[in-house]
């Protein structure tokens, strides 16, 4: 027997072999990808669709290289099958090997043909070729269902005959048919486009029937004969490397597909689980208003009178703010965040007057004036006092998370870039005085600038779809210096807490 | 629950727009509210007082008496002419002092002339009697003064006033006059010793013989029992009362100035009998806080009748000066 014949033959078997990937397959693999929450940098993978295209030709080429290198005879490593360690097999002299047969049909997508038991067995002569003697000759005929196609038959270079396989050893990888493949100068390049391309070489009639003495010759329906001798029957290894092949082919696609995949490891990259924590070097915009309750504290030397006037004169009404900030989450969840912040505390202010003389005339029809008098009256004022402030937060924090929701502890400073008021207070003689920024210079009024203060906040993140999230977020902020000017010893200060509801935008 | 794209767009801006609305609704105010039954003065009191804006306005109006000084000599007669623009005689040993001893030297003569219509409003002396109208040539104010005390016409004894009037009617009497117990009410008697008090018109003057002093008046009775006379009732505004409110019907052709009496029970100022047929001018003058309040109403009075004749006077405000001028014109 030719070995290389046998070499050639298997080539040119598997030359053309493309494992077509059952449909549910891809329509499990779709299903997963919908479940799964894309996160940062492959979500843009999928919506792309020039590298989906690429990624499943690059599926396919890895699966079919897997399986060609599974159902090479190359790849056949007897001790995978027969658990002895490999020997030297001659391809049988009659060509009668089974081998591209089987493969061959399933190319074709025929339906596994009911093999007969068939051992093939090899026996090394001590020193000579080794004989593979095959004890069962049944061999399923080969059946070329491409009446264009040559026909394959049992002789000829892309069959084994006894002088290839007492040549030389059968391919056990599919590596190792490379190899020889590229010895012999051909490009075998296990991917689907080779198999095609090997098809269609077959297709066009490179094999030929050429069993040297063998009885096995082309019918007109390009069925093979059975051989009448085994070339393996002497071969036990070679018998039962047979009879595996043989099962397998009852396999149906689908199991033969998924043989393939339980018993070869896929060299693919491991798909990470989708965003397990909130850290990863992510940025963010946040757009958020807040509803406030602002905290007034005032100081002022002891027993004053005025301090308890001053408070019984205004009372807090409400507070609201509101912002823009940028957030960055860092790969170890440490996140930065700086924004913008405007803060509006409103409040009441109250003051009445008593028995203030009146002179009220009275205007008739005509527009006279024919009488007045005088009454005496109450005078009620009341102004709305509203104390807003532009600052600048800058905070540090710990965000953590899952697909769905995070979270985000951060402290830092309130940075106060501007403040100006508006309203009345009482002066030390009981009555209003303005405090209106700009309006007058008086020592009631407050200041322009307010200085540092703290602030602290838990954002808690909602995940509403791939790039927005809904934010709701409790803090509290505290100054530190009173707000009002030092020229008068009270002071003033203000301590809020508030409720910020907002949206964030991944960039 | 799923929330949609199209709910958060909606709901940033509304939060936002929420918070603004609710910040403009608040507004500041500052308002003064009347204590309760404020509201002018619509009462009517029984007896009015000086303390009283009608009070008030009876002070403001007021003329000022002049104060002259001469020197009397025993034996001597002396026509003094007062600053007032009243002439005097006075023949010495006339003036007694309280000893019932003649005052002689240095004395202090202390007079005023009426002689306008507008002059008896101002001094709050209408020209009647016992509520009957007198129709007058003029009146004076006359007092003397020595060392402090006050002076008096010895018994017996008379001084002489000289004025002067556009018209002189012969018939004049002397009246002298006083105010009453009622404030703001005055009121002119006939002086009935006629050989001691009489008036004497030679030209254009009036010569006044009088044994007494203060208020003298040349007057005469107004109309007579026989004439048909009509009341005059005032409708005025409910805030003008006899609190802040004065009331005259000044006659246009005859020296009268009718007083227009309040009463409160019926709240209406009501005048003494005028002859019917008459023309009047009615005059309200009136104070209210601080301002100054005056109606006039030309009437022509009617024939009499069981009922006053109403008539309807709106006053406007108006300032003190001008309340003079117009009395002065009258």
């Amino acid at each position: 027997m030719n070995h290389s014949a046998f070499d050639d033959h298997i080539k040119k078997q598997f030359g053309d072999f493309q494992p077509e990937v059952p449909p549910h397959i891809w329509e499990n693999i779709a299903a997963a990808k919908n479940k799964r929450r894309p996160i940062v940098w492959w979500s843009s993978v999928w919506k792309d669709k020039k590298t989906l295209i690429a990624l499943a030709v690059l599926l396919l080429g890895l699966t079919g290289v897997l399986l060609f290198r599974n159902d090479n005879p190359k790849s056949f490593n007897p001790t995978d099958i027969t658990g002895q360690p490999s020997q030297n097999i001659s391809s049988p002299k009659e060509n009668k090997s089974t081998f591209p047969n089987n493969i061959q049909s399933e190319e074709q997508n025929t339906p596994a043909e009911q093999p007969s038991a068939t051992t093939t067995t090899v026996q090394q002569s001590a020193g000579g070729d080794p004989t593979i003697n095959q004890v069962s000759t049944h061999v399923p005929p080969i059946v070329n269902k491409n009446p264009s196609t040559a026909p394959v038959t049992p002789a000829g270079k892309d069959r084994p005959t006894t002088a290839s396989l007492n040549k030389g050893t059968l391919p056990t990888s599919s590596t190792d048919r490379v190899d020889k493949s590229a010895a012999d100068g051909k490009d075998d390049n296990p991917s689907a486009s080779t198999f095609r391309n090997r098809k269609q070489k077959r297709d066009k009639g490179r094999m030929q029937a050429s069993i040297t003495g063998s009885d096995m010759a082309a019918t007109d329906n390009n069925k093979i004969s059975e051989p009448s001798t085994d070339p393996f029957s002497e071969n036990n290894d070679l018998a039962d490397l047979n009879r595996k092949i043989l099962e397998w082919q009852k396999l149906d696609d689908e199991k033969k597909f998924a043989h393939k995949l339980i018993n070869k490891s896929f060299n693919l990259s491991p798909i990470p689980c989708p965003e397990k924590n909130a850290a990863g070097n992510k940025k963010y915009i946040e757009l958020y208003g807040a509803v406030d309750y602002a905290f007034r504290k005032f100081n002022d030397t002891a027993h004053s009178q005025y301090l308890q006037k001053r408070k019984e004169s205004t009372s807090f009404s409400s507070a609201f703010s509101g912002g823009i900030r940028y957030t960055r989450v860092f790969s170890n969840a440490m996140s930065f965040r700086a924004g913008l912040n405007y803060s509006q505390v409103n409040e009441k202010f109250r003051y009445v007057q008593d028995n203030i003389i009146q002179q009220v005339y009275i205007i008739n029809t005509n527009g006279d004036t024919t009488g007045s008098y005088t009454s005496t009256s109450t005078r009620y004022k009341t102004t709305q006092n509203k104390y807003r402030t532009i600052d600048l937060p800058v905070t540090i924090g710990y965000e953590v998370g899952n697909e769905r929701l995070h979270a985000n502890l951060n402290a830092g400073v309130m940075v106060n870039i501007y403040s100006w008021q508006k309203g009345d207070v009482l002066d030390t003689a009981y009555r209003p005085v303005s405090i209106t920024t700009g309006k007058a210079q008086s020592p009631y009024q407050f200041k322009t600038n307010i200085g540092l203060g703290f602030t602290a906040a838990a954002s808690i993140y909602l995940k509403l779809t791939d790039r927005l999230h809904l934010l709701g977020e409790p803090y509290i902020r505290y100054n530190l210096s009173p707000a009002n000017k030092a020229e008068i010893t009270l002071k003033q200060k203000y301590t809020t807490i508030g409720l910020r509801l907002g949206i964030r935008l991944d960039l | 629950m799923t929330i949609k794209k199209s709910h958060l767009k909606h709901f940033a801006p509304a939060l936002i727009a929420g918070m603004f609305l609710l910040n403009s609704c608040q507004r500041d105010l500052d308002y003064i509210v009347q204590n309760p039954n404020s509201g002018p003065d619509t009462t009517w009191v029984n007896t009015p007082d000086t303390s009283m804006p009608v009070g008030q306005l009876q002070n403001a109006l007021l003329l000022q008496p002049s104060t002259d000084t001469f020197t009397l000599n025993p034996g001597v007669v002396m026509t003094v002419d007062l600053s007032s623009g009243l002439k005097t005689t006075v023949t010495a040993g006339a003036l007694w002092n309280d000893s019932s001893l003649p005052a002689f030297g240095l004395l202090h003569a202390e007079s005023m002339l009426l002689t306008r219509k507008g002059d008896f409003i101002r001094m709050g002396i209408p020209t009647s009697q016992n509520d009957r109208v007198i129709e007058t040539g003029g009146a004076y104010f006359l007092r003397f003064q020595k060392n402090q005390d006050q002076l008096h016409i010895g018994q017996g004894r008379q001084i002489i006033g000289l004025f002067d009037a556009p018209t002189i009617f012969q018939d004049m009497f002397v009246y002298n006059g006083a105010a009453t117990s009622t404030p703001f009410h005055f009121n002119w008697t006939r002086n009935l010793d006629s050989s001691a008090n009489f008036v004497v018109a030679p030209g254009q003057t009036y010569w006044v013989y009088a044994n007494s002093l203060n208020w003298i008046s040349a007057s005469r009775p107004y109309e007579n029992a026989q004439q048909n006379t009509s009341r005059l009732a005032l409708d005025l505004p409910s805030n003008y009362t006899n609190q802040n409110t004065k009331a005259y019907l000044v006659l246009n052709n005859k020296f009268c100035i009718v007083p227009m009496q309040d009463i409160p029970s019926t709240r209406q100022f009501l005048s003494l009998p005028v002859i019917s047929g008459d023309q009047a001018t009615v005059v309200v003058i009136s104070k209210q806080g601080n301002d100054y309040f005056m109606g006039t109403q030309q009437v022509t009075v009617n024939p009499g009748s069981s009922n006053p004749q109403m008539v309807t006077v709106t006053p406007t405000i108006t300032s003190l000066n001008n309340m003079i001028g117009f009395l002065n014109s009258l």
